[in-house]
């Protein structure tokens, strides 16, 4: 359990929960800077779009204040912020219908690559930008699995637990989607794809 | 020299793409990335400064909204309960005066008057809630019964 620098006293990100289920809005404003960058860089990965990823961490911790005495402590924190995450992620396309093929034409959103920066940070920029452009002609649902468990590390139990979905469909999407991102990947850098002929 | 794990050289053979995704799986976690995560381009993007200034000023003025809300249906409720205590009272007045035919007239008008507006104000109610338990379903929310209650709540 984190421990969080409070005044001349720590705080355990528990007792936070509890001063902030009481109302203590600098309590949550603690929790708020430990698990922002969690939940931001998830929703990076699964809207591709940094504005959006913006928009949907304001309502996914406004609507985890809203919904605070909800939260019994059975599971961790930020299993429950990424719960709220990713149904909020998934109610935004479904509502705009942005599934495959959104925002292609925002390539450099996810803050392109700068003549004056150097070219490490310009090839790890250009990475992920292939590799998260490569994500997003994954289906919603596959995107979402392929990201939680191998870019989170998160188990099958913790993904069920965040999508609220059967072992055995997370287990197909991670399946299909593994095998899809690399024919995306092949197809992309025109590389030789192993298992065709 | 390439990074080991490189996405272009092992993608051309499935095993080893399989067995560097396994490996990414194991080093990453949420808030924690590995250099192999990075090599595939899962890398950190820093938050926006001004996000969590933005999500407090909106979390002040949801706090600040219940507690009009709070105001907005407690005076409501008590309008509510004043209009409901005048008119019965006016009621009963009106069938004193009233002989037993005209009565019992008004009373079949006033019944139908009222189960009409308890039934229509139900209906109303349970489309209300089925649409807000849609948050509540998803695993996260509180029901929206709870969540009345919740605004009813006088802090300390």
């Amino acid at each position: 359990m984190k421990n969080i620098f409070r005044g001349s006293y720590i705080l355990t990100e528990t007792q936070l929960i509890k001063k902030a289920q009481a109302g203590e809005e600098e309590a949550f404003r603690e929790l708020v800077d430990t698990h922002q960058s969690k939940v931001y860089n998830l929703l990076l990965g699964m809207l591709r779009s940094p504005e959006l990823a913006d928009d949907i961490t304001q309502e996914t911790f406004i609507k985890a204040w809203k919904n605070l005495p909800r939260f019994r402590l059975e599971s961790s924190f930020w299993t429950w912020l990424y719960r709220i995450a990713y149904r909020s992620a998934l109610d935004y396309l479904k509502l705009r219908k942005l599934e495959v093929g959104y925002l292609a034409e925002e390539d450099q959103n996810l803050g392109g690559a700068n003549e004056d920066e150097p070219l490490e940070i310009i090839m790890k920029k250009n990475k992920k930008q292939e590799l998260i452009g490569a994500l997003q002609e994954l289906s919603f649902h596959k995107r979402a699995a392929i990201i939680l468990y191998y870019f989170q590390g998160l188990s099958y139990n913790e993904i069920s637990a965040v999508t609220k979905r059967r072992l055995g469909s997370i287990r197909t999407d991670l399946h299909r989607g593994k095998i899809k991102l690399r024919e995306i990947l092949c197809r992309k850098w025109g590389l030789q794809d192993g298992t065709k002929g | 020299m390439e990074p080991k794990g490189e996405p272009r050289s092992v993608l051309c053979d499935r095993d080893v793409y399989e067995k560097t995704l396994e490996e990414i799986h194991n080093l990453q976690a949420p808030g924690i990335y590995s250099k192999l995560g990075e090599v595939w381009g899962w890398s950190e993007e820093p938050v926006p400064p001004y996000l969590i200034e933005r999500i407090m000023e909106e979390i002040y003025r949801a706090q600040e909204e219940v507690e009009v809300n709070r105001r907005v249906m407690l005076s409501v409720g008590c309008l509510l309960l004043v209009l409901t205590g005048a008119m019965l009272f006016t009621l009963v007045e009106a069938l004193n005066t009233l002989g037993q035919a005209e009565r019992a007239q008004v009373l079949t008008g006033v019944f139908w008057m009222v189960a009409s507006l308890v039934g229509s104000g139900s209906v109303l109610s349970v489309f209300f809630l089925k649409y807000q338990e849609r948050e509540h379903d998803q695993g996260y929310a509180l029901h929206p019964v709870e969540k009345i209650l919740h605004c009813l709540r006088f802090r300390k």
